[in-house]
């Protein structure tokens, strides 16, 4: 099994749902049990990466030995697919900031789910920084959002330590969100800050987006009956990771092993992800280049 | 086991639903209810889009000309308080002026709280008066 970090950036904001809850969103985005923290599910990633590679004339004889045969006449043809895909999970959650217009916030306790992952694909990670102390935020030396000392996210004002050890981390991401892209990492470097666990928490659960939405009645031009419902959406510039498992093909007649079937796999992939594509939701870039050390 | 007891053996989210079930039953008789029944529905969305300050701020600002409004209020507080989720002195103006006093913990505490609140009270919107999020009760013309 050779395990493989990917991640995710979205473009747009990006409803990966649940369908309708008894919540206090009509439609809430998918969520992790154990820690209530957002999540993008593997089996919605791993659908939506075969049904593009599909579409590909040139990538298509690939699918059946990453993803499994589409049909199963019988016992003979059955075989599982080389690729397992997990969830992806929240690395970086953008939230409004008084200075600089958005902050990149993240937690001690996400990023050290992050490393162990980081490490358990074989890469080498930064150290873990200092976790902030209550109340307080770390921002790189740098920060653009930092403002007389002060971090503003959305209601919070967090006073802001300097953090110079930050810096490895936002660039370890930065590199592996924008690999070709100088400009956008340095872009994210100077946005990128660290929020005691609690109100990381606070934040994914609050300051997610939430879209209100209604369907219009042909007939009469006004909000049909019944029909506005709260929507949740991650937001745009989110980034998220996750890890990817590739084994030999368990195709017969294909002897390739993992590192082949991992070279079928694009480094970079636009995909729509998750529901409500027609009102432009979910525009997301899967990226799996390793990150130099 | 006491519905205002916060330490009764029993578990949170039914004391609120009790809470919100009683308070919203109570509205059935309401001229106002669909009105009611249409800002419940609002409430969570509000506090998640504009923080839990400003939406209680906000509601205090239209009670006057707009009953309803003070009764959503109202009924949030006294779901919090029943409940035992939280303790409010001074009824809607107490819990606003709660709110904007409230440091950095107690703030993410609120909020919380008052999400749960609005979710159950939400919930029974729906559920026991039939009023979906137009403000159009089961049975109305649809015109």
């Amino acid at each position: 099994m050779q395990p493989r970090i990917f991640h995710l950036h979205a473009l747009s904001a990006l409803h990966c749902g649940v369908g309708q809850a008894a919540d206090v969103v009509d439609l809430p985005i998918a969520r992790a049990r154990a820690t209530h923290l957002p999540i993008v599910p593997g089996s919605s990633l791993r659908g939506v990466l075969r049904a593009q590679m599909e579409g590909d004339p040139q990538r298509e004889p690939d699918v059946p030995a990453l993803f499994g045969p589409r049909e199963i006449g019988g016992a003979a043809d059955a075989f599982a697919g080389a690729l397992a895909v997990g969830d992806a999970h929240l690395l970086l959650l953008p939230v409004r900031s008084l200075a600089g217009i958005v902050c990149y916030a993240t937690s001690p306790f996400i990023l050290r789910r992050y490393r162990q992952d980081l490490i358990r694909a074989g890469q080498a990670a930064p150290p873990l920084p200092n976790e902030p102390r209550e109340g307080q935020a770390r921002v790189v030396p740098d920060s653009v959002n930092r403002q007389d000392g002060v971090l503003f996210l959305e209601d919070l004002d967090l006073p802001a330590q300097e953090d110079p050890a930050l810096r490895a981390w936002a660039a370890w991401i930065g590199q592996a969100v924008h690999p070709d892209d100088a400009d956008a990492q340095t872009d994210l470097v100077t946005r990128f800050a660290l929020l005691p666990d609690n109100i990381m928490h606070y934040l994914a659960e609050t300051a997610t987006e939430i879209r209100t939405r209604i369907a219009i009645d042909p007939a009469t031009g006004t909000v049909k009956r019944g029909a506005l419902w709260y929507e949740e959406n991650l937001p745009a510039e989110s980034v998220l990771w996750g890890v990817q498992a590739l084994s030999r093909s368990n195709r017969q007649g294909d002897d390739r092993d993992a590192g082949a079937l991992a070279a079928c796999l694009p480094d970079e992939e636009l995909l729509q992800l998750g529901g409500k594509a027609g009102v432009g939701r979910g525009l997301v870039r899967l990226l799996r280049r390793e990150v130099s050390a | 086991m006491s519905a205002g007891n916060p330490r009764s053996l029993d578990l949170r989210s039914h004391r609120v639903a009790r809470a919100a079930y009683a308070r919203v039953e109570a509205r059935k008789a309401d001229e106002q209810r669909k009105k009611y029944g249409a800002l419940v529905h609002k409430l969570p969305g509000m506090i998640l889009q504009n923080g839990l300050a400003q939406t209680t701020g906000f509601l205090l600002a239209k009670a006057q000309k707009e009953p309803h409004a003070y009764a959503v209020l109202e009924d949030l507080v006294d779901v919090l308080t029943r409940s035992g989720s939280s303790t409010i002195q001074g009824g809607a103006t107490g819990l606003h002026q709660r709110v904007i006093a409230a440091d950095l913990n107690e703030t993410l505490l609120l909020t919380r709280r008052a999400l749960e609140a609005a979710g159950w009270m939400k919930r029974y919107v729906q559920g026991v008066l039939r009023i979906d999020a137009t403000g159009t009760a089961e049975g109305d013309d649809a015109a």
